[in-house]
């Protein structure tokens, strides 16, 4: 118990010197993301899964845009500078913006 | 001025001739079967009250072998009284024989049936064929404390018990007991078969009145069945109730309290009257006038609707009463809306007419079932001693076409709004990103200084 408390307590005191604001941003955007994914699939617990394609849909665009932001996280972090050489953050930021719209186009289509 | 008062003269009489009451629905033909004809005369007053009803009495004797129903296959008569319970060759008579009468009734001729205490069993057949059984031969009903005191023996009783239902014997016909001479009755179960008039509690059944065997259940009198077709056959354990000695007879009723009260006449010529206009098709008798259906707010019937469309459903309903159709009223006539079993069952509520129309009218605004298929709107409506009225139709009901289902389902906001909202949070995260580009740099260099 206290050796997890303590890692906690590392962990949250590191987290918040050595990560970069940026990062930050987009961690709490995969928070609200995350959130909103969990309360769906709970609500689909409760009330069944009736309008199939529509639990589909709106379960999808939360993990597919869950995706999509940790993806960006990955490729804009200045630790994995080495392994994306190709990749520069512009064109993380522009793939990001591709993608999502292409998913939240399918999404509301599938929505019915 | 001699113009008018010949005028008024003329109108008078002919409204005097008019007082007749009640023609009956079916015709005015009636046959009248007697064990032999020098009976007719005791039944005087009942033949001057049917002629009064413009009836047409034809008087037969029973053993006459030459009375036919039809001619050249067009039937000669609507009714038949048979008072003819001893004529034992009556049953295979080969036009009035059980057989035939049976037959005469599903064609929809009314019956009405005299029994004495020396019937043959060939009357006791017909009753069997109604689901009315007699007491066995050479019984009669006797009663200790209900006898008419008037009479010489113990033969005839007094009873007040009139358990038919309203539409055939009203609740006030009379407030002086029936006279009553003759056998005890058992009616049947079928729900076509009504007792029409019961004896009181202490009647019994035996062949001599000193031999007392305690009945349990309440002797029956009188019993009356509507067939299927609605035609009405009745047949009375007496054939004394009708006679003319009966109906003036003065009569004593024992009240619960003791008293003794005396009437001048009793109650056989009202109560008779009812049960022949009610035998007879002149009263109690609906018709349905017309029955349609419409979309909500429109007016033309279609021959499909949609599945779970607003439906009107209309009926009128006429009934016949004192010699003309006048509105009937009710509160329990059903619609039903059946596929092989009902889907919808409602009651339907009478709503005002004008007053210029002779029926009533009954409405009821259904949703029709979510299931599609090939349904029949039916009114079913089936009451002891009105005619029974069923009309129906038949209709189409499609499912939704592809448009006609609703755009949005409440089960689905939260998916709805959860992508809505990873919309809104995507363009939020981007515009902030995209806003703080400049300040950040994203070089290695950066994160070493931290």
């Amino acid at each position: 118990m206290e050796n997890i408390k303590s890692a906690a307590n590392k962990f949250i005191t590191v987290y918040n010197k050595d990560t970069p604001t940026s990062l930050k941003f987009i961690d709490v955007y995969l928070v609200y993301i995350l959130i909103s994914g969990i309360l769906q699939f709970i609500y689909m617990l409760l009330a069944g899964t009736f309008p199939y394609n529509a639990f589909l849909a709106g379960f999808i665009s939360t993990v597919g845009s869950f995706v999509f932001a940790v993806n960006l996280r990955i490729q804009t972090n200045a630790q994995n500078a080495t392994s994306f050489k190709s990749i520069s953050p512009e064109r993380a930021f522009a793939d990001f913006a591709v993608c999502s719209l292409l998913l939240h186009f399918c999404c509301v289509h599938f929505l019915g | 001025m001699k113009s008018f008062i010949s005028l008024f003269v003329i109108s008078s009489l002919a409204a005097l001739c008019s007082v007749a009451e009640a023609k009956s629905v079916t015709g005015d033909q009636v046959l009248v079967l007697l064990d032999n004809l020098a009976q007719k005369d005791s039944y005087s007053r009942l033949w001057e009250t049917l002629q009064d009803r413009d009836f047409k009495l034809d008087f037969k004797s029973a053993v006459d072998g030459e009375t036919s129903l039809y001619y050249f296959g067009r039937p000669l008569y609507q009714h038949i009284i048979h008072f003819a319970p001893t004529t034992a060759s009556l049953s295979k008579h080969k036009n009035l024989g059980n057989v035939e009468l049976v037959k005469f009734v599903n064609g929809g001729g009314n019956l009405l049936v005299g029994v004495s205490s020396d019937a043959s069993n060939g009357v006791r057949e017909l009753a069997s064929e109604f689901d009315i059984e007699f007491e066995p031969a050479g019984t009669r009903v006797f009663d200790a404390s209900s006898t008419n005191s008037n009479a010489n023996d113990k033969d005839s009783i007094t009873t007040s018990q009139v358990v038919a239902p309203q539409s055939i014997i009203p609740k006030d016909f009379s407030s002086a007991p029936i006279v009553y001479s003759g056998v005890g009755l058992t009616v049947g179960s079928l729900p076509l078969v009504n007792r029409v008039l019961s004896a009181e509690d202490t009647a019994f059944v035996a062949e001599r009145f000193g031999k007392n065997k305690p009945s349990k259940n309440p002797v029956d009198l009188i019993g009356a069945m509507q067939t299927r077709n609605s035609a009405r056959a009745t047949f009375v354990g007496s054939l004394d109730i009708f006679s003319d000695a009966l109906f003036s007879s003065p009569v004593e009723k024992v009240q619960k309290d003791g008293d003794v009260v005396k009437f001048e006449k009793s109650g056989n010529e009202e109560f008779v009257s009812e049960l022949t206009k009610w035998t007879f098709q002149e009263k109690s008798v609906l018709k349905v006038i017309s029955h349609y259906h419409h979309k909500e707010n429109h007016t033309e019937q279609p021959e499909f609707y949609r599945v779970k469309d607003d439906m009107v459903y209309t009926l009128e309903i006429s009934e016949y009463e004192n010699d003309h159709w006048v509105p009937f009223k009710a509160n329990d006539v059903q619609l039903e809306i059946i596929m092989l079993d009902p889907y919808i069952r409602t009651t339907l509520k009478q709503v005002p007419v004008a007053p210029e129309h002779h029926y009533g009218r009954f409405k009821a605004h259904v949703q029709l079932p979510d299931v599609y298929g090939v349904f029949t709107f039916r009114v079913n409506y089936k009451r002891a001693g009105l005619t029974y009225l069923s009309a129906e139709d038949v209709v189409a009901i499609r499912p939704f076409r592809h448009n006609e289902y609703p755009r949005f389902l409440t089960a689905a906001y939260p998916y709805y709004a959860s992508v809505g909202s990873m919309i809104v949070g995507f363009l939020v995260f981007s515009a902030v990103w995209l806003s703080t580009w400049g300040g950040r740099n994203l070089d290695v260099s950066e994160k070493k200084t931290n």
